[in-house]
């Protein structure tokens, strides 16, 4: 889970944990790119606007490095282009800020089940 | 000795300066740690808060006056949506915060302190804000007045739109530009209000003309078809900012309505309309209309035939007249129409695609 | 003899206090130009002006000779700069690598035959290639002529009306351009160019072509070029930028009105300080014909670019950046006192050719003749000392307040960090100082000897903030 904006972690990683997953939080593009190649995970939410990175850049990356776990992409721009090159990249989902918390928890766990 | 003096003074200051460097880094890294040790505190009261849904009986008093915990609240606000985001507004009305922030905002603050609560204001201002949100468009300070326009658009305020119409007529081009920015926050029901403020200083004194093709612009961007006869009759006038403000508007609305209008405005006498009215007549993706663009990639500026070649490259029908173009006597004509195909990787093959050089006419 | 000794000597040091109080002027007038500017910042809205379809587009120009090694990530990086409206033009200045390769394959460019409006003369243009993903990119392959030609070949090519100049080695912050364009966007019938601050990269952890940490370097000579870029862009040039003054805008980062820059028909080929001579030829212009303008300084917009870490490499770009700025001087001798000029006539542009231009003439002289003087008892020893003394100290407080000012971006907060650069105010007038102070003057004498250096000439003299190729 990786978003610059504190409240998005603290928010999600209780749903989160709550449902029983076990989550990594970290702040910055740099940092999730590190957790993404180290850590083993089975979903990545990350926000696109972070200090760092782009987070169609790190998935970009991980796809390199031949890292496919699904990638939930978070943001709070409204732009086409971002969301069809996320798609392109193989990003999961998309959501858009305002988000509302137990719908993405929903969503989350579904992905995690098909798994 | 008056030299040895000025010395003195020299160095006792160059002294004072050093351990102000020091101590003013120092202070800032221990700020910085209070800030972030407090802002932390307060997101992960607020989450707790928010993923239980409970609103503590004893938040302390001094919360509400921390612009920390403002921020902290606000970010909240624009992260959630639906219940969540009601229990937010719930405990913004709880905490006292708004009063605070109004207080602020009025009394002779330091200005950092005031524009600061005016800020965090018209994000967490109630609808029951929106006389004093009015106050401060009068304000002296454009930034002020610029955010109470935003306070009013978020709260949705529709009587608010002529009076921050009027403001723009009085400001600076840019405020004036920011602040029908602020218009467009709102959603359609801030369509009628425009429309009838444009008409009713249709024929005023100059002032307002700025400001009414601001006002057009917005129309564009709200995007609702009820807006249209208004636009279509600004097109139609002899004022060159309304007519180039019209015709991006209407290409942003895009309806069928304005074919007629927007055609016309290709022979315009002034590039910039025709650049618009070609790129709006492509936004109504009707290939009928492919035949006059194409007579626009033999014009005499670069814009304009550029606008031309990309709007037939997305209209239906357009790739042909492209090809046709490509084998035209105008070379300017040629030239547009083998860039734009060349671009969408439909260029026939073995056609030269080496470099022209040419300038016919330079526009900016 | 020993009289004129005397009163040459007593200006010298006369003017050394004057330089310092004029410095310290500076910095009080920049005191509140920059603390206009972050009021402006923190509550001028500017998330409004990334989602306004009014905000002006701009082309990024990003002249390229040999530089395989970053040109992708640079090109990358630019496009990623939070603007709602950019295209990145490179310029393929004839390089001998890979650089034109190098970009066709990361971005699956297509040749086009861009109609190429060749409002400004370059050397021949080969072939322009293409791509609109993820952003608009342009890239000009064209034979080798120049920094200076292959940037007009780059606005030849610009579409939009604001073209942003820069280097293929510099790192932009991902805010500078909205930080920047803000202050064309509040005024735009009058402003012209918009410069950057531009600041060492040297010392700074750099990862994935983003800045995660800024440190004060490590050698001497890097530190002392800090503590001069943060005097030069903190401190002097908003004052400079608040009376319309500005005598350069740097061409690591400057953002100016593409017509503007066709007017005056571009920028000088060979020339070697060609970002002051196409600043100084604005304001000429301008001046002219009498319209209103200004061009200004943004000091939030940052950018970051690798200085000299050796003594040879430094001494290289001092010498050039004195000749560029001797060429300057020649060149627009009839805006020196004029009146007309206005604020760059009357304050500017004297400034400059008092406090930079002539400043290591007048300094190689006090080193000469006040201990002459002292010798031979032209000069009362005490009344010496005493100025000097004023000299020092006015200038020691001079760098401190640039420092002080420097504090609102919080950049090196740790404590040792902060006392490496309040040493470095003290330390610079043993021996560093005085070494510029000889090439600058190698510069003056020295005559072709200084000037054959081939391809080095070809990126053309900066100021302060502009790489150096011998990395």
């Amino acid at each position: 889970m990786a978003d610059d904006a504190a409240p998005v972690r603290v928010l999600l990683s209780r749903h989160l944990r709550a449902a029983g997953h076990e989550v990594i939080e970290v702040a910055d593009g740099m940092a999730a790119l590190r957790a993404g190649s180290e850590a083993g995970l089975d979903l990545a939410v990350i926000d696109q606007l972070m200090p760092g990175m782009l987070g169609t850049e790190i998935i970009a990356a991980w796809r390199e490095d031949g890292l496919e776990f699904p990638v939930f992409v978070l943001t709070a721009i409204d732009d086409d282009d971002t969301v069809v090159h996320s798609f392109e990249l193989g990003a999961a989902d998309y959501i858009r800020k305002p988000v509302n918390m137990a719908e993405l928890t929903a969503r989350i766990n579904g992905r995690l089940r098909d798994k | 000795m008056g030299l040895s003096l000025v010395s003195t003074v020299l160095a006792l200051a160059t002294v004072v300066a050093s351990v102000a460097l020091i101590s003013v880094k120092l202070a800032h890294r221990i700020m910085l740690k209070g800030r972030g040790v407090r802002s932390a505190h307060y997101i992960a009261a607020l989450g707790e808060m928010i993923s239980r849904k409970l609103l503590p009986a004893d938040i302390p008093r001094r919360w509400a006056a921390d612009p920390l915990f403002h921020d902290a609240v606000i970010e909240y606000r624009h992260l959630l949506s639906g219940e969540e985001r009601e229990f937010v507004d719930h405990l913004i009305a709880e905490v006292g915060i708004v009063g605070v922030l109004q207080r602020r905002a009025r009394w002779r603050w330091p200005r950092p302190v005031r524009l600061r609560a005016i800020a965090a204001l018209v994000e967490l201002a109630g609808s029951d804000q929106v006389p004093f949100l009015r106050f401060l468009l009068g304000d002296h300070n454009d930034y002020v007045r610029s955010h109470a326009a935003h306070g009013l658009a978020r709260l949705g305020d529709v009587s608010s739109i002529p009076l921050i119409l009027d403001l723009a007529t009085r400001v600076r081009p840019w405020e004036a530009a920011r602040l029908a920015d602020a218009l467009a926050a709102f959603d359609r029901r801030a369509v009628k209000p425009i429309n009838e403020w444009i008409l009713k200083h249709w024929d005023g004194d100059g002032s307002h003309v700025e400001t009414i093709a601001q006002a057009a612009r917005v129309l564009g961007l709200l995007g609702e078809t009820s807006a249209e006869t208004t636009l279509i009759e600004m097109l139609e006038s002899d004022r060159l900012g309304w007519k180039v403000a019209a015709a991006s508007a209407l290409g942003r609305i895009a309806s069928d309505t304005s074919r007629g209008a927007l055609l016309k405005a290709l022979h315009d006498d002034s590039w910039e309309v025709r650049a618009r009215a070609v790129r709006a007549l492509a936004s109504l993706a009707d290939g009928s209309v492919a035949p006059a663009i194409a007579e626009l990639l033999s014009d005499s500026q670069w814009w304009v035939r550029q606008n031309a070649a990309e709007s037939l490259g997305e209209l239906p029908g357009g790739v042909a007249e492209l090809q046709r173009a490509l084998s035209s006597e105008d070379r300017f004509a040629a030239d547009a129409a083998r860039n734009q195909l060349a671009e969408l990787r439909m260029l026939p093959a073995g056609t030269e695609t080496t470099l022209a050089v040419g300038s016919r006419e330079g526009s900016s | 003899m020993t009289r004129i000794l005397g009163v040459v000597g007593t200006v010298v040091l006369c003017y050394f206090v004057v330089l310092q109080l004029y410095m310290l002027m500076l910095a009080a007038i920049a005191a509140a130009a920059l603390y206009k500017e972050r009021m402006l910042e923190r509550f001028g809205r500017l998330d409004d002006m990334l989602a306004s379809d009014i905000s002006p587009p701009v082309s990024v120009i990003v002249p390229a000779y040999n530089e395989e090694a970053g040109i992708v990530e640079s090109v990358r990086s630019i496009a990623m700069i939070s603007y709602p409206r950019v295209e990145v033009v490179v310029v393929n200045d004839g390089s001998k690598d890979g650089t034109l390769e190098k970009l066709i394959g990361s971005f699956k460019l297509e040749p086009v035959p861009l109609p190429y409006r060749a409002n400004l003369e370059t050397s021949e243009v080969r072939q322009v290639y293409h791509t609109r993903r993820p952003v608009s990119i342009t890239v000009v392959d064209k034979v080798n002529g120049g920094r200076a030609d292959a940037i007009n070949a780059g606005i030849n090519v610009a579409r939009y009306p604001y073209v942003m100049i820069t280097d293929a080695d510099v790192l932009i912050d991902g805010t500078a351009l909205v930080k920047a364009m803000r202050h064309i966007v509040e005024d735009r019938h009058r402003t012209v160019a918009v410069g950057g601050n531009v600041r060492p990269l040297n010392g700074c952890v750099v990862k994935y072509g983003h800045i995660v940490e800024a440190k004060v370097p490590r050698t001497w000579i890097e530190r002392w070029q800090l503590l001069e870029y943060v005097r030069s862009f903190v401190s002097a040039r908003p004052a400079w930028s608040a009376m319309n003054a500005l005598p350069l805008i740097s061409g690591a980062f400057g953002i100016f009105l593409r017509q503007a820059v066709v007017e005056v028909g571009g920028l000088t080929s060979g020339h070697m300080g060609e970002d002051m001579d196409l600043t100084m030829r604005i304001h000429r212009h301008y001046r002219k014909l009498g319209r209103p303008y200004r061009m200004v300084y943004a000091p939030s917009a940052v950018v970051w670019t690798e200085v000299p870490s050796t003594r040879a490499v430094l001494r290289r770009q001092r010498i050039r950046w004195h000749r560029g700025l001797m060429t300057a001087v020649r060149d627009f001798r009839s805006s020196f006192l004029n009146p007309r000029h206005g604020s760059i006539g009357m304050i500017g542009w004297p400034a400059m050719v008092l406090f930079e231009y002539l400043a290591p003439i007048i300094e190689a002289a006090g080193y000469v003749i006040v201990p002459l003087g002292l010798i031979l008892g032209g000069i009362d020893p005490v009344a010496a000392l005493l100025l000097l003394l004023v000299a020092l100290l006015a200038g020691a407080l001079t760098s401190l307040a640039a420092l002080l000012l420097d504090e609102r971006y919080g950049y090196f907060n740790e404590p040792m960090e902060a006392l490496k650069l309040l040493t470095m105010v003290f330390v610079e007038n043993l021996g560093l100082r005085q070494q510029t102070v000889w090439w600058r003057i190698r510069a003056m004498i020295g005559g072709k000897s200084t000037q054959a250096w081939g391809d080095m000439q070809r990126r053309g003299v900066g100021n302060l903030g502009r790489k150096q190729s011998a990395a």
